[in-house]
Parts: C-alpha cells; structure tokens; sequence
C-alpha cells in the first residue's frame, strides 16, 4: 500500500500582485500513496488550490515557483515544459474543478468533450472514442447515454455536468485525480451523490485521489489521510484517525471544533476567532498564533518545524516541542471527538 | 531575496531553544499591524491610474492642448477671420515658420513646388530663394522640383507665421487653437447631455426592470435604435440653426441610448444584490435606493462612458463637418478647419500643410482623450481591482 | 425557433413602420418645400405644390404614401431626376454602397480578429502593443484624414485608380478595373473595421482564456495549439459576430465621407443630395433604406448568433440584458 505515485517537496509558490508578492504555498511537503485518498482541508486562501494547481502545471501566468519539487515517477514536474506537461495531463493527472457550471465549454457537445480526451491522450479513433465515451457517461451515472452524448451542457443540471466532468477526468485512467472542492458549488443532496461517485470510481479505477477541500465534515469518510493547510502551509498531516481522533494542532482543534455535523447536545459551537493573515507579508513566527489561544513567545519569533508524533502523523506547532508546557485539548473539543469515535464505531458495526 | 526565504532559512537549534520561549503570551494588535492598511476604492483607483504613464501623458497633452486652446487666440496678432495683411493676395497660403525651429529645417518656411524648366524661369527666383532638389517625369515632361525660401522670396523674412497661412491669408495658429477650443466645448456639451439623458433614462428603466414601464422604454429604445444616427442628424438639421449647442444636442441625441442601455443592464444586476434588498427592507424609498445605492455603484461606468463621449462627439462632429451638415463657419471647429483645408488645397502637397496641422491637433487631442479613457477603464473597472 | 423568427420578424416591421411615420412627420414638418427657390413665384410653387400633392394636409399624403409603399413605390422624384421613381434611383446606389461595405467588412475582420488573437496570445508584448496602437488609432484619426492620407500616398504611389470606375461593359471599363478602383475606398473603410474588431477579439479572448473550460480542457492534456483552436477561438467569435452586424450598417451610412472623397455614386451622397435640394421623397426612400437595413441586419445577427450559440438555440433567444 505504501507506493509513493506522486511526492511534493518543499513547494512554494508566490503570485506577482500590485501590492508585493503573495506567498500562497510555503514549504509545503507530503507523498501520495498509491490508491489512498488524501484530503487536504483549509479555509480558503490556505494555499490548497494553489498546490493542486501547482500538481497540475496549471497556475496563472503571474504564480511564481519559487521552489521545491513535484515527484512523479522520477520526474520533477515543475522542471517540464508546457508542451511536454500537456503530456501528463489527462492522461496522468486528471482534474475535477469547483464549479461545474463554468467548466465546460458550451458550445461543443458533451460527446465532443469526453471524446476529445481520449482522442488525444490514448489516440483513439473517433468510434472507439464514442464507445468508450458512452461507458463513461453510464459509469457516471448518467441515463440514456446515446442522447446525452449529443447534447451541449446548458442542458444539464450542475450535479450531471460535474459527473461529466468526472468522467472526462477519468476517460484516461490516470494515475492520480485531483478533486479541486467538486462538491462546494452543489447543493446538499447532490454533494452527497457526487462524493459517492467519486468513492465508487476510485475503487472501480484504483485511481489515487488528492481531495481538496474546505469542509472537515467531507472528509471524514472519504479519506485514507488529511493534510491541514493554513497560510500556504502544512500545519498537520496524518491519518484520517490521527487528524481527527488525535488532534496536535491548536488550528485542527479548532476546526473540529467549529464542524456543525459533529455537533455534541447542549455544546456550544465554536468558531476560530479573528481572520486568516494576509500572505503579502505573513508573520514572521507561526502564522496561527495571531489566532490562537495557546500562543507562546516562541511563535512570535520562529516557524515550528514539522514535530513526527507517530509514523504517519505529524504537525508543525511549538506546543510538540520538548520544552513547551504540556497542553491538554480543550475539554469541549474532546467531548467532540468522543462523539465522533462513537459514531464511527456504530457506523463501523451496522 | 524575498522576505519568505529570509524566514525559511533563519537559522535556530529546534532542539536548544531557551526555556522562556515557551511561556504563553496572547497576541497584541500591533501583530496584526503588519498588514496592509485597507485604502477606499477611489484612492486605490486613482493610485492605479498614476501609475499608468500613458494615462497620465495623455492627461498632461490634454491640459497643455486645453490651456493652448484658450490663451493661444488670446495673445495672438490676428483674428478668427482677419487677414494677416492688406496685401492680402502676397500673404496667402505662407508655409509655417517659427522661429529657432527655422534653423532645424523643420517650420522653416519653405514649400516644395513643381515647375518646368520654362515656368521656372518665369518666376524668377534670386539665386538664394530657391534650391532644386529633385526631377521627375510625367507625361514625357521633366519637372522640377523646388525648395521656395518663400519669406525670403516675398521679402518678409521679419513675419513668422507659426502655422503659416491659408488660401485667404488668414493665420491658421490661431484658427487651429481657436477651433480646438469649439471642438472641446462640442464635446463636453455632448458628453454631458448624453450621459445625462442616458443616466436618468436606463437608471429609470433599470429600476423598474421587467414592469410595464421598463417594456415600454425598452421598447422606444428599440425603434430609436433601429434609426441610424445619420438619419437622425439629417433630420435634426432641418430644424437646427448651425451652432456649438444644436450640434451638442443633435451628436448627443445619438448617443445616449448606448449609456441607457449599459445603466439599465448595471442597474438590473445591481437591483436585486443584497445590499439593495436590505435597504429596501428597512424601508427607503425608490428615490433614496436610486441615489444612495445604485448611482454610487455606477459611477465609474460612467466616467468611464462620459470620457470615451467626448472624443466620440468632436470625431462625429467633424465627421458631420466634413459631408457639410451643421456648419457654422462663424465658429470653426477644428472639423471645419480641415474640411476648408481639403477642398482649398485639392490634394496639392505643396499645401499639405494646412491640412496636417490641424488634423495632427485633432488626432491628438482625440488620441490622448481615448488613452485617459482607457486608463480610466483599467483603473474604475471593480474586475481588474484584484489582479 | 420559427416561433421565435416569427415573432422577431414581427417585431422589426412595427419598428420600421414607426421609423417610416417619424421620419415622414418629420420630413414633412420641415420648413421649407422643394420650390423655396426665389425663381420660382408665389404662384408657380402653389401651382407646382398642387401638381405633386403638397398642398394636401399631412395625414391624406401619408396615407397615399403609406398605400405607395405596400406596392413597393417609394413615390417619385421631384428635383433630382423629374419624375423619376425613386425606388429606380436608391437601389443602384445600395448597392454600390453595400459591396463596398461588405468587402471591407470581410476584410477588415479577417485582418482585426488576426491581430486580435496574436494580441491576446502575446499580452503585454509587441504584438500586444501594436493592436492598442491600431485601436486608439482606429477610434482617434477621423476617417477622412485617413482617406487624406491615402491619398496623398496615392500620389507617391500610382498603382490604383483614385476615382471610383463603376464597370461598364460599354464605356470599356472592365469589372477588373471596378475591383482596383474600389482598393482605396475600401482601404479606407477597413480600417476602423480592424481597429474595432481587434480590440474587440482581443478583450473576448483574454476573457475566454481565463474562463473554467479552458482550465478544463488543459487539464485533459491539449497543448497551447489545441486549446486555442479547439475551444478559445470559437468561444471568442461568437460575441465578434454580434458587433459585424452593427458595424456593416455603420460601415454603409457612415461611407458618406469616402463616397464623397473618391467619387462613388452610392447612397449617402444620394441622401445628402436629396437633403440639400429637399427632394423629401428621395430623401425619406435612402432613409428608410438605411433603417430597413439597419433593422434587419440586427434580426439576421440575432438569429445567426441562435444558430451558433447552442445555449440561445433552444432556450428560444431569451434577452440578455
């Protein structure tokens, strides 16, 4: 299970601006296994779409890479040309977009746009292209093929055209299938469809899948593991049960904290108080401290470095530090977990 | 370096930082203090309008041009319509001269003439008022061409005539700024009137968008629409008396149904925004939402519209100039300048300049009029705010 | 869509029928009569008014206007040619006037969604630059210091007729020597043409570039070449097409300038002729011409763009704005 397919190093990305240069990812690392979902959840400006657009070769014309490596199969993505990335793309790396109303092109047929992928990237012809593109439309889930194919997307409803999409993703059989928050612009029931979708076909295509999102509560049952981003960094990284059961992060906790869906009777719901920094110039030391409840001087002056708690679980916070004073969760967030592994537990035994 | 690295690579000991490091301490404000201060959106747009240098020589040619216009005519020698001398027939069409310029060869009052051998000596010329400086051959003739010193020729090497003089002696600097200055005054009027009709008409239709009321000028729009503007400037002129006003009017009568449309689509989208809805709940009145909420909001579309107004209305006016509507030949516009140039001059190149001076003010003024604009656009537009 | 043909097509008629009577009341109401001529006595134009039927009140000549249409008669001509019907005088014209526009029209398209392109595939660079330089241009220079320049090049170069040859089998004037006297002409229609349409296909470019789709169809794989062709260009064209309509009618009344610059007997001279000597029938005909024309060329856009635009073709053509 532990084959790396895809291995981010030390990524950092800035993007020109007239006000100076917006540190979007800083020094963000971690290794993708082979088919395992891994989830990385952040509140928006957290620099998780950067990463994933970064994966993809697809930032805008103003991002910086200022360094650090994208690993995949011994070859360092970020050093590719666009020409020789288009390569990739598609046909190793696929991607499924936020908004689904926007990502297709509307004035060419559905048909046209599976087909083209796979005209493309496999060089099939137009008629193993269609028959292969009708197994999609059905393995999406979507009826009466035959006709859809035909059919431009105005006259589909958002949760069908993000099936669409999906299926364009993996008309290839790529190695690795970015989701870019696929759920967010949907509504609740379609959310919950397309997330089985996305589940069934990982396991029909043994795909693995990096989950980018902004909701803890998604996660929970779709992952293998979850990274936290904040401020264009890691800040915890680990199994699903590590992150959720064995909170290290003072930002994790608070998080989980705020997640309505766990939701404990007569318990307060939290909310992280004050707003996220501004990247133009982040603060020096631990970019959470301005927020956080259990700010020490140390996180004024200095970056913590990634602390290893288990094999597979890390976090970056000062609070793990030897010298550091011993820091109990927060009674109301452990009642939380408790929950939640009860929960899990009923769910595990149904 | 950037700042991020420089804290990348700060070195420390992980393993041996000091004991008192590790003592909770909550943040202060001025943490926060690090960021940026938040500055309005007029002063973030002007910001950006400053620092786009096209944008801003544009507006320096246009206030040199503006001040040009109005003090130009006043310390000149000569009038409108004035001839520069009695000996009216000596002075007419003079090439321009100014002075230091001379030496350069450049304004140094001298036309290219065509003779033949024969004609040329009919003339006359002293040996120092003229030079030849080509031949050609047309129709199995050979034409020369000369370099007339023409000052020196007619021996008035003391006048300087900065943009020399037309077919009926008159000085074409002062006719050319004086004509700008009718031009601007067209194209302010017009700007104002079309925006101003445009504004109350669309912010009207728009608010009521989808009643009755929108319908019905919607609909009158359409037909205004559906008359080409010519047809509506020929039909105009029928009724108006040539003047500075009736061709405000009549070029601004043509032009407001675009601002009406773009204020009604602004005006629709921005009707059912929340901050709308939220006032309208709290119970303002149409007037209160109309003034408070929605013009604010469309400001810069306007400004926007009202400066690419202007250079549309001084071309449509000499456009109208040129196929001869609207003339008052009492108050030349600079359309009119160039109109008088073209039919007096044939198309002969020896005259060319009165037509290029003029035509070179108009291009520029309207040049650095539609440049402004366009920085306007690039520093108003709420779209290009965060790129 | 016939439903929706059908009730455009509607739509357009009572325009242009409200068009005819504004313009007919308005012609009307000016002062003055093809006979204000002090050579002409009192008694001779009241005579001449009666024989042509001005003396009628307003409403009975729209009426016999009115009814003169139906039949597709324009009335008839007083001043410039006696008699002469003016549905005869004002098609030739046209079509003089159309050609001309049309070619420019191709042409100068053809040229600004070139330019257009390589601008937004350059942003910021040389190519980028030059279109900004040709737009402002385009919109700065009026059109006759254009055809001046033109011209006066010309002189320094005589490879094309300055004077507009209408081809004329029995004058010896070929349709060859039509074509190269319609070169300066067009020349100087175009160019506004390149200028607006460039700006316009470099705006709609950028814009489609940075839409979702396009990040999509990267994502499948498709290089630089298979993007632009495959989904940028089209997505561009499509809002290009909406302004060619406008542009061709302003191309067709706004040629006045060129008509009179290099002698093409076209529409708008006809039109400010008829003004000048207040032939109303000959002038209310070019009118209702350039109208008729303008009208229709926005239904034809209409109606192009439904077929083009999959979203618009069955939704039925629903407004926009």
């Amino acid at each position: 299970m532990k084959e790396t397919v895809l291995s981010v190093k030390n990524l950092t990305v800035s993007f020109k601006t007239h006000g100076g240069m917006v540190q979007a990812v800083r020094d963000v690392s971690f290794d993708l296994y082979q088919g395992e979902t891994l989830a990385i959840v952040g509140e928006s400006g957290s620099g998780k779409s950067v990463t994933s657009k970064s994966i993809m070769g697809l930032l805008s014309p103003n991002a910086v890479i200022e360094k650090g490596e994208i690993l995949y199969n011994g070859t360092n993505l970020l050093k590719l040309s666009e020409n020789d990335f288009s390569k990739y793309r598609g046909a190793d790396i696929a991607m499924v977009f936020q908004d689904p109303m926007t990502s297709l092109n509307p004035v060419m047929t559905i048909g046209d746009q599976i087909s083209e992928s796979l005209i493309n990237n496999l060089k099939y012809t137009k008629e193993q292209a269609k028959a292969r593109s009708l197994e999609l439309i059905s393995l999406v889930g979507i009826d009466s093929p035959e006709k859809r194919f035909k059919q431009y997307p105005h006259q589909f409803s958002g949760g069908m055209r993000q099936r669409i999409v999906i299926a364009i993703a993996l008309s290839c059989n790529p190695k690795i299938l970015i989701c870019d928050e696929p759920t967010t612009a949907l509504d609740v029931t379609t959310q919950a469809q397309i997330l089985e979708l996305i589940k069934d076909l990982q396991q029909h295509f043994g795909v693995s899948v990096i989950f980018i999102t902004h909701d803890l509560g998604v996660v929970a049952n779709m992952s293998d593991r979850v990274g936290v981003m904040y401020a264009g960094k890691i800040v915890e990284i680990g199994t699903v049960e590590d992150v959720y059961y064995d909170p290290r992060h003072p930002y994790t906790w608070g998080l989980l904290a705020s997640i309505p869906a766990f939701q404990a009777k007569g318990v307060e719901l939290y909310a992280i108080p004050g707003a996220p920094p501004q990247m133009i110039n982040p603060p020096k030391g631990d970019a959470f401290s301005l927020r956080s409840d259990w700010s020490m001087k140390v996180d004024f002056v200095h970056q913590p470095p990634m602390f290893k708690i288990s094999e597979t679980h890390s976090a970056a916070t000062w609070l793990l530090h030897p010298n550091a004073p011993k820091v109990d969760r927060p009674a109301q967030l452990q009642e939380r977990i408790n929950v939640l592994m009860r929960m899990h537990e009923g769910g595990k035994n149904e | 370096m950037t700042n991020h690295d420089k804290n990348l690579n700060q070195a420390f000991d992980v393993e041996n930082l000091p004991k008192d490091l590790f003592t909770f301490e909550k943040a202060t404000d001025d943490a926060e203090g690090l960021t940026t201060k938040p500055i309005s959106f007029w002063q973030d747009s002007m910001r950006r309008l400053f620092k786009n240098y096209v944008a801003v020589v544009s507006l320096l040619i246009i206030v040199v041009l503006f001040l040009t216009a109005i003090i130009a005519p006043m310390l000149s020698n000569y009038t409108l319509t004035g001839r520069v001398n009695q000996d009216y027939y000596k002075f007419a069409q003079l090439p321009p001269r100014v002075p230091v310029l001379e030496h350069f060869g450049l304004f140094d009052g001298t036309l290219i003439k065509e003779f033949t051998q024969g004609s040329l000596d009919e003339v006359g010329y002293a040996s120092d008022e003229y030079k030849i400086v080509g031949t050609f051959t047309r129709n199995r003739i050979e034409y020369l061409k000369v370099k007339e010193y023409t000052y020196k020729y007619l021996d008035i090497e003391d006048r300087y005539f900065i943009f020399g003089t037309d077919i009926l002696s008159r000085d074409i600097w002062t006719r050319v700024w004086y004509g700008t200055s009718i031009s601007l005054l067209i194209g302010v009027y017009a700007a104002i009137i079309d925006v101003l009709i445009g504004v109350i008409y669309g912010g009207i239709a728009g608010y009521f968008g989808g009643t009755k009321i929108d319908d019905v000028m919607m609909r009158i729009l359409e037909v205004l629409y559906g008359i080409p503007s010519i047809v509506i400037l020929f039909v105009l002129f029928m009724f108006l008396t040539p003047g500075i006003v009736p061709i405000a009017i009549a070029i601004a009568l043509t032009g407001w149904i675009g601002v009406a449309r773009m204020i009604r689509a602004q005006f629709l989208k921005l009707r059912d925004q929340e901050f709308v809805l939220a006032a309208r709940t709290l119970g303002a009145s149409d007037t209160r939402i109309i003034m408070k909420h929605l013009i604010p909001n469309v400001v810069a579309q306007i400004i926007v519209m009202a400066s690419f107004s202007i250079p549309s209305a001084i071309f449509y006016e000499a456009f109208l100039a040129f196929i001869g509507i609207g003339l008052d030949l009492s108050k030349p516009s600079l359309g009119v300048l160039i109109n008088d140039a073209i039919s007096s001059t044939q198309g002969a190149m020896t005259y060319v300049y009165q037509l290029v001076l003029p035509s070179l003010v108009l291009s520029t003024l309207m040049l650095s009029i539609n440049l402004l604009g366009n920085g306007l656009r690039d520093a108003l537009d709420p779209r290009m705010r965060n790129n | 869509m016939t439903r929706y043909i059908g009730r455009r097509v509607l739509q357009m008629l009572m325009t242009l029928f409200l068009i005819m009577t504004i313009l007919f009341i308005l012609l009307k109401v000016t002062p003055g009569s093809p006979f204000t001529n002090p050579r002409i006595s009192a008694e001779t134009r009241a005579m001449l008014e009666m024989k042509y039927g001005l003396d009628k009140p307003i409403l009975v000549q729209y009426v016999i206007y009115l009814g003169g249409l139906l039949r597709f008669d324009f009335g008839e001509s007083i001043i410039i040619i006696k008699n002469y019907p003016v549905t005869k005088m004002i098609f030739e014209p046209l079509a003089i006037t159309a050609r001309l526009g049309l070619i420019a029209l191709l042409i100068g398209s053809a040229i600004g969604i070139f330019l257009g392109a390589l601008a937004a595939l350059n942003r910021n660079k040389f190519w980028d630059h030059f279109n900004t330089i040709i737009a402002v241009i385009g919109v700065s220079v009026p059109s006759f210091v254009i055809a001046t320049i033109l011209l006066l090049l010309r002189k320094q170069f005589p490879i094309v007729p300055i004077i507009f040859n209408k081809a004329d089998p029995a004058k010896g004037i070929s349709l060859l020597d039509e074509i190269r006297s319609m070169t300066l002409p067009i020349l100087s229609l175009s160019f506004g043409v390149i200028a607006t349409i460039s700006r316009y296909m470099r705006t709609e470019l950028v814009e489609v570039y940075n839409s979702d789709f396009i990040l999509l169809a990267r994502a499948k794989g498709l290089n630089r070449t298979q993007v632009f062709t495959k989904h940028a260009f089209r997505n561009a064209l499509i809002p290009i097409i909406t302004v060619m309509g406008p542009m061709l009618v302003a191309l067709i009344t706004g040629s006045t300038v060129v008509e009179r610059f290099f002698g093409v007997p076209g529409l708008a001279l006809l039109t400010i002729k008829s003004i000048n000597v207040k032939d109303t029938f000959v002038t209310l005909g070019a009118e209702l011409l350039y109208s008729a024309m303008f009208v229709m060329t926005m239904l034809f856009v209409d109606i192009a763009y439904g077929f083009i635009d999959p979203r618009i073709r069955l939704v039925g053509g629903g407004k926009n704005d």
